[in-house]
């Protein structure tokens, strides 16, 4: 009878073995979704990844973005005037009123930056430790976008924060609570050599051939801003000229400058890297694909039905004044002018980046416009074809074109196809240009460079015999008009330490302020100081 | 009719193992006979089920319905007759072939046996805190589902029933408050398996025991950190010819409170006229309208246009025997219930089967199965909530009539209608619901007992659920009601399908060693478990239909055709091990450890727990008085600790790194897929732990007619799994982790009574419980406690915060109404909230003194869950008549509602009758601030004007009932005959104003007309035994 206890007790035991008393019962795996540990084992799965760093960039229509509103940065400079309070405090840029708890683009710039770092590391380390089946010199390309895209984030928290943490490995929410924040200076090494990782690794056609992915020439140009925007002159002037050297073949400008900004002529040679957009109507394209910068720079609201931009961005007659004249003189030198007639005989870039009066959308006029429902909107712009109504001093009198498609010029929608140019070779020209006069002065290169872009707007060239200072003068005016509407002007400004004279210039708008002792940086987001306390602010704020 | 409580399953419990102890060796006997006869009770009523025992042989029947039995002993035996709660009776056969016994009311026994887990004890050994209910409780009540029989039974059970939609019960169980920020619900086993515990019928419902603190949940361990909830179902009795029962109720139901609103056309018109001129905004209806709906009408009262009253029946059947080794028992049931608002309702069957047998003396075997159909429909899934035919009738106002002239469905005339919102009769034509649910449920245990006392248990059990949705979209017209004009909707129709299934298993091996020695008495038990869960689901949409009639999807337009899929898992492995220790019968110890690994967390699966427990019988003491009024007195104690490692039931992975695949991105104008790891996840997650300690008082009184329990306990959870900021240096700003700390602290009071005046029987059972939930600490990177705090839900509406209720709201206090524009002037500046403040709107507190309203005077003005519960459950009898009373009520507890309802023509919606009392110059004593249209000054921040008590007591069931006497029946095949009326909800007692009390808790927030209103029902009803 012993015997057979024994054996049901042997047979209770098996039964226990059969029903997996062993440690993998526990171990389960997601289902209907992915984890990072169980992705990435094919090289598309990490272009998949690397695609995903991109997203940081595009932004959706009410969400943040790294850098997807870029061109609303003219409002916090002389040149315009951001309509609302809350449009992504643009306006507390403007005022030098932010501070650390300020959102919008000063939050944006430092956490959209550092999770595109964290994406991007995190696919470094897959490269890192190779992919089965993928020979380690094929990675070396996606390894090169990579690097290229760390350097951009990295040198632009750089400029914007100064001394930033610097991260070049995934971490976790521990080591994150622990980190400092590094010299500027070992990060813009960090940028260089990310930068030139990608120059050695990357072709002039961009891998996969899809535009939008940076090449060779695009990290030479970005690599020589990144010298240029810390003043190694020599150093920018030099990746620069690697990127003229290819003019006629892998770059050129653009016969049509207005194109480039109308939705018809993004992949001109002359945009060396954009943010992409398409149009909801194109296939797989969901919400969020599409551009929303056409919906806050196109004309406002009116009666008619006829324009239903947010027209967030209002310009002030500074910027219509910086444009010259046909005949390359400014507004008070040129007999041209006519202060009745100011928008007529100008810089044909002044009617290229702005509707001014006598342009027409659907037929109508555009005209200046001072009221909307009831509520003071001081420069409005919209479609209207009774009597113009006069604009109040300060006003420019025009409406926004750079960014706004040809095609349908008046909706309020996400879904325009409009990229957003982050670097184009008409921008490379001025800057080797500008390089080139503090290394050398206005030698004929300089010239040669700065006379394509005014030239190729169908300016005269530039007056010759200029001093160094003149040239670098020209240079920056040139910057000013050829680059308005991009949200360079305020970097410009920054670099060149000009801020707190140049912002608070337009005495009309008021409260503009830049306080020298602490606007050249902005504040480090509060948030990430009450999560790590070893993360020290920025002074005086 | 019994007096006494019947726990049948304990019953057999303890009969299977008395007759196992008495183990006398079975060599047949000679001189053998039959002995028969009835056993009755101290009110000379037959006493069905009461256990009959040939003394030293294994050898036993049970009563019938009729009391009566039949056994075949030896001549010289000596039957021992016992019966629950009656003392045991001892009688020498002696060749008698009668013997009628009448049993004496044993008051002083407490030998109740309690199902426990994994196991049964004796209720006297508890040592725990754990409360029972047994059938009489749950039957015949015209219950929907099993979960509301808790309601007002149990002390410290909350049971919030959030809807009355037929098949839609939506139960919550609350089981001593909210102990954590995440699934607060307790863990429900049905015979021993995780099952949801309305899928089980009612009426097959043997007991309900609730395990509340951590000694008694503890062999639970991971999963009973809110409570254990142990279903017990009806099994049949060895040896018992087939009984057949049958019971029925039809019943009719309605909404128990619908809200009143303003339906006199006029006066609606000239009340949204005057919400406007309060702030010098022009009128909406001219004098066109006014006189129109003067002499017309229609004064539409939408409420009355979609809620009815309809008709409810239920059919139960069930079949229970047994043979000399084995036992079953046999049911099936159907539940018909009609919606209270149009085309909708629920039909369920269910049949379950019970069975077991002795493979031989040392083997047996126990298994069940049972399958329930569900079928809903409806309009839409869910009746309440946003764009169901609820929400429209709440929105929906007067001045439009639900059909035009020639009966076909109206929609407004904006002309002299204004906007309004649509009719909800159009919102029920213009959505077909469907579902269809299954679900099998099968179990199987094989004990195995080598020796005396140990018995080993395999035990295995599935749960697979399916459910099976349609969607239809038909078109329809609605014809403007003044000018008839016809506008079609829907025009592109629409389908969808979802189905679903779930498939649950548990398996579970467990030793029991149970062995007296003198005056000690040890039970042992040690087991493994593990249980694991696998669901998925897919469906499929399209639009683009030619008719109404042809509904397959594959007919839809291709090109709009989506389809999606999901799915899940889990599994936990479980050790436990259990140890009684009882010394003469008076010192009570018990420990418990636990220790279980889960599937949810990734470095830290494995959690412990351990729990201890003490008694001590006072009363069995030398010392102890034995003829006081005072018979009966125990102390226990207790503290254990317990797991949760839910942090939404619906996220079995977040401690994983995981990716969207929704990252798109593009090059060059084509679209190309993009991946990014979106949650940081947290491999370090592990258990949130609970310790409970629990201390508690029993008492009887003059023969322990009066029975006492006075329970006291503090329940702290560490570690909760809360989601906390984190360093945006991470690329992320939050992270879960195990970071919040909450206290639970109350006390339970249990009062029992029974006493008979002769014929006259009376029991009385109340409880009352206090409980406070309280959170500790949320995030314990920070230092000051005052900013430790989460503010949440719409425009910051509700508040975690250290030291303050779970749960809170958090707005402005309101300090009255201003009256003049001086008091506007000389009180504290409001003008930052709204620049209309006038006369008539709401005064708020300045809290902080600074002259100004603002966010910063927001303080706790509410919180959501009940401190006090309280329940009674009254039974009385006279000769043949019986009537029973609960009562369920709980107090101080609010919601916060602004939306439709709540607020005055909320997006030209309609208006709730209080508004009628609103400020006006000639009407100031009110609380109503004058009217506004959606936002007005009382809108402009969260304030306690909206802040509404939930506190109710309320009727939860009235039943009277008949029993034929057996004399009647004695010419019949029918053994037993039981008529009742029965009425459910029918009385509530409340100052809230609308629906009802009992109304939903969604983190979602609350849209006024949220939440379907509980059903009134009332009944009759028939059980018949044969």
């Amino acid at each position: 009878m012993k015997k057979k206890y024994l054996l049901i007790l042997v047979a209770f035991g098996f039964a226990c073995l059969n029903i997996q008393c062993d440690s993998e019962f526990i171990e389960r795996t997601p289902l209907g979704t992915s984890t990072v540990e169980s992705f990435y084992n094919t090289e598309d799965e990490l272009v998949f990844g690397i695609n995903g760093v991109y997203q940081t960039f595009q932004g959706d229509w009410w969400g943040g973005a790294f850098v997807h509103l870029q061109p609303h940065m003219e409002g916090a400079t002389e040149n315009g005037k951001i309509c609302c309070d809350w449009e992504y405090e643009v306006v507390a840029i403007a005022k030098g009123t932010l501070n650390s708890t300020t959102g919008g683009f000063v939050l944006w710039k430092w956490v959209y930056g550092y999770q595109a770092i964290s994406r991007i590391n995190q696919l470094l380390q897959v490269i890192e430790n190779g992919i089965q089946g993928v020979d380690n010199s094929d990675l070396a390309k996606w390894e090169g976008e990579l690097k290229f895209l760390r350097g951009f984030v990295y040198s632009q928290l750089i400029f914007h924060y100064g001394d930033v943490p610097l991260i070049i490995n995934p971490l976790t929410p521990v080591e994150a609570a622990q980190l400092t924040r590094d010299p500027k200076e070992d990060v813009l090494n960090q940028v260089i050599s990310d930068f030139n990782f990608a120059i050695a690794n990357l072709e002039t056609t961009p891998n996969r051939g899809e535009f939008g992915r940076p090449t060779k020439q695009a990290a030479y140009a970005f690599l020589g801003k990144t010298y240029l925007y810390n003043d190694r002159w020599s150093e920018a002037q030099a990746a620069f000229q690697e990127v003229l050297n290819l003019e006629g073949g892998a770059v050129s400008l653009d016969p049509d400058f207005e194109s480039l900004f109308r939705g018809k002529n993004e992949q001109s040679l002359e945009i060396l890297f954009s943010v992409q957009y398409v149009g909801q109507g194109q296939v797989g394209a969901g919400s969020g694909e599409g551009s929303f910068i056409q919906t806050h720079y196109a004309i406002g609201n009116n009666p008619d039905g006829l324009g239903s931009g947010w027209q967030s961005l209002l310009h002030t007659d500074k910027m219509r004044d910086a444009f010259y004249m046909i005949d390359g003189l400014p507004i008070d030198q040129s007999p041209l002018y006519d202060t009745d007639s100011v928008f007529l005989r100008r810089d044909p870039r002044l009617g290229m980046t702005f509707q001014v009066p006598g342009y027409k959308i659907v037929g109508s006029e555009v005209v200046p416009y001072s009221t909307f429902r009831g509520f003071p909107v001081e420069e409005s712009w919209i479609v209207n074809q009774g009597n113009p109504v006069s604009s109040i001093p300060g006003a420019a009198g025009m409406g926004t074109k750079k960014w706004v498609t040809e095609f349908d010029e008046t909706s309020f929608s996400d879904d325009f196809s409009q990229d957003l140019i982050l670097m184009r070779y008409a921008d490379v020209l001025l800057m080797y240009a500008e390089a080139r006069n503090e290394n050398t002065g206005p030698d004929a290169q300089v010239y040669n460079a700065v006379n394509k872009v005014r030239t190729r707007a169908g300016m005269p060239s530039f007056p010759t015999a200029l001093s160094k200072d003149e040239m670098r003068e020209e240079i920056r005016h040139e910057r000013n008009v050829e680059l308005a509407v991009e949200g360079i002007r305020y970097s410009d400004l920054i670099r060149w330490r000009i801020a707190e004279t140049v912002i608070p210039s337009i005495p009309y708008i008021v409260n503009r302020s830049f306080d020298p002792s602490k606007n050249y940086l902005w504040p480090i987001p509060q948030s990430t100081i009450d999560t790590n306390p070893n993360i020290m602010q920025n002074p005086n704020y | 009719m019994k007096l006494q409580l019947k726990p049948k399953i304990s019953k057999i419990l303890f009969f299977t193992i008395f007759s196992v102890l008495v183990n006398i060796s079975a060599s047949a006997q000679s001189g053998q006979m039959t002995v028969t006869g009835t056993v009755k009770d101290n009110q000379n009523q037959p006493v069905a089920f009461a256990t009959v025992i040939e003394m030293g042989a294994n050898n036993g029947t049970i009563t019938e319905e009729n009391g009566e039995y039949t056994i075949t002993v030896s001549k010289n035996a000596t039957l021992v007759f016992s019966y629950l709660g009656y003392k045991q009776q001892e009688v020498l056969v002696e060749g008698k072939s009668v013997i009628n016994i009448a049993l004496e009311l044993d008051a002083a026994s407490l030998d109740e046996i309690v199902i426990v887990g994994y196991g049964a004890q004796k209720k006297e050994n508890l040592t725990g805190s754990v409360v029972a209910i047994t059938s009489e409780i749950i039957e015949d009540r015209g219950l929907t589902s099993a979960s509301v029989a808790l309601q007002g039974t149990v002390a410290g059970v909350f049971i919030n029933q959030n809807s009355g939609q037929a098949g839609r019960d939506d139960v919550q169980i609350r089981i001593r408050g909210i102990g954590t920020l995440n699934n607060a619900a307790p863990l429900v086993l049905v015979d021993g398996i995780d099952t949801p515990i309305d899928e089980v019928s009612p009426s097959d419902i043997a007991s309900i025991t609730v395990l509340k603190d951590a000694a008694a949940a503890a062999i639970y361990g991971s999963r009973a950190a809110n409570g254990v909830v142990l279903v017990t179902t009806k099994v049949g009795k060895k040896g018992a010819k087939p009984r057949l029962s049958y019971s029925s109720y039809t019943g009719v139901t309605q909404a128990t409170r619908l809200p009143n609103m303003v339906t006199n056309s006029l006066q609606f018109a000239t009340l949204r006229n005057e919400a406007n001129t309060n702030f010098g905004n022009p009128e909406v209806f001219g004098q066109n309208s006014l006189d129109y709906f003067r002499d017309n009408g229609p004064n539409t009262d939408w409420f009355d246009v979609i809620f009815d009253s309809a008709m409810i029946q239920q059919h139960d059947f069930s079949i229970s025997g047994g043979g000399n080794n084995s036992s079953y028992r046999i049911s099936f049931g159907l539940l018909d219930q009609h919606g209270v608002t149009p085309e909708s309702g629920f039909n369920r069957f269910n049949t379950r089967i019970n069975f077991s047998t002795d493979l031989s003396d040392k083997f047996s075997i126990k298994t069940g199965l049972a399958i329930t159909r569900g079928d809903r429909f409806s309009s839409q899934e869910n009746l309440a909530g946003n764009g169901s035919e609820l929400y429209d009738a709440a929105e929906a106002t007067p001045l439009f009539p639900a059909y035009d002239d020639m009966g076909r469905i109206a929609i407004a005339n904006p002309d002299i209608s204004g906007a309004s919102l649509g009719n909800p009769l159009a919102t029920i034509e213009s959505s077909q619901f469907h579902q269809i649910n299954y679900a099998l449920l099968g179990n199987i245990t094989l004990d195995y007992e080598p020796i005396e006392g140990l018995v080993f248990s395999l035990q295995g059990a599935a749960n697979y659920r399916n459910f099976n949705d349609e969607i239809f979209n038909p078109s329809y017209f609605v014809y403007d009601f003044i000018t008839g004009e016809e506008f079609i909707r829907n025009p592109l129709r629409g389908r969808s399908r979802t189905y679903g299934t779930s498939f649950n298993t548990t398996v579970s091996f467990r030793a029991n060693y149970e062995k007296t020695f003198g005056k000690h008495y040890i039970k042992g038990l040690a087991g493994y478990s593990e249980e694991e869960s696998n669901s998925e689901f897919f469906g499929a949409s399209r639009n683009g239909f030619l008719t109404n009639t042809i509904r397959i999807l594959s007919v839809g337009d291709p090109t709009s055709a989506t389809n999606f899929e999901g799915g899940t898992t889990w599994g936990i492995q479980s050790y436990f091990g259990r140890l009684n220790y009882v010394f003469d019968e008076k010192y009570l110890f018990e420990a418990n450890v636990r220790t279980d690994g889960t599937s949810r967390f990734a470095n830290d699966k494995w959690g412990i727990f351990p729990s201890f427990s003490a008694g001590w019988l006072v009363s069995k003491e030398n010392f102890f008085p034995k003829s006081g009024v005072l018979n009966f007195l125990k102390l226990r104690a207790s503290w254990g600790q317990l797991g949760n490692q839910i942090a939404n039931p619906n996220d079995d992975f977040i401690y994983a790194r995981q990716l969207s695949l929704s990252e798109t991105y593009n090059f060059g104008g084509s679209v190309v897929p993009g991946v990014a790891q979106t949650t940081l996840g947290n491999p370090d997650l592990t258990w949130e732990t609970t310790s409970v300690t629990n201390l508690a008082l029993e008492m009887g009184l003059w023969n322990s007619s009066l029975k006492l329990t006075a329970e006291y306990f503090i329940r702290d959870t560490e570690d909760i799994l809360f989601t906390v900021p984190v360093s945006s240096l991470t690329g992320f700003s939050n992270v879960i982790a195990n970071s919040a700390n909450i206290e639970n602290k109350g006390w339970e009071l249990g009062l029992n009574y029974r006493k008979n005046f002769g014929d006259f029987r009376l029991s009385f059972d109340g409880n009352v419980t206090h409980v406070t939930s309280d959170v500790v600490m949320l995030n314990p990177n920070i230092e000051t406690g005052s900013e430790d705090r989460f503010i949440y839900g719409i425009d910051g509406r509700r508040i975690l915060e250290r030291g303050s209720p779970v749960n809170s709201f958090y707005g402005v206090e309101v300090a009255g109404i201003f009256q003049s524009q001086e008091e506007i002037d000389s009180a504290p500046d409001h003008s930052f909230l709204n620049p209309n403040f006038g006369p008539g709107d709401l005064r708020f507190v300045d809290q902080n003194n600074d002259g100004v309203i603002n966010q910063e005077d927001r303080t706790l003005i509410g919180k959501e869950d009940p401190t006090w519960l309280f329940g009674a459950n009254i039974n009385m009898s006279y000769k043949n008549l019986d009537l029973s009373v609960i009562i369920s009520g709980a107090a101080d507890f609010d919601s916060y509602s602004t939306a439709e309802i709540a607020r005055p023509f909320f997006s030209n919606a309609s208006l709730e009758k209080r508004w009628v009392n609103r400020w006006t110059p000639t009407n100031t004593e009110t609380n109503i601030p004058r009217l506004f249209f959606t936002d007005g000054p009382a809108t402009s921040i969260n304030n306690a004007f909206w802040i509404l008590d939930r506190s109710y007591v309320r009727l939860k069931n009235v039943q009277l009932g008949y029993t034929l006497p057996t004399s009647m029946l004695d010419k019949t095949f029918i053994s037993k005959c039981r008529v009742y009326l029965s009425g459910s909800n029918l009385i509530t007692w409340t100052k809230f104003p609308y629906f009802d009390p009992e109304r939903p808790k969604s983190n979602t927030e609350d849209r006024g007309q949220d939440g379907f209103p509980n059903l009134s029902v009332v009944a009759v009803g028939l059980n018949l035994s044969f």
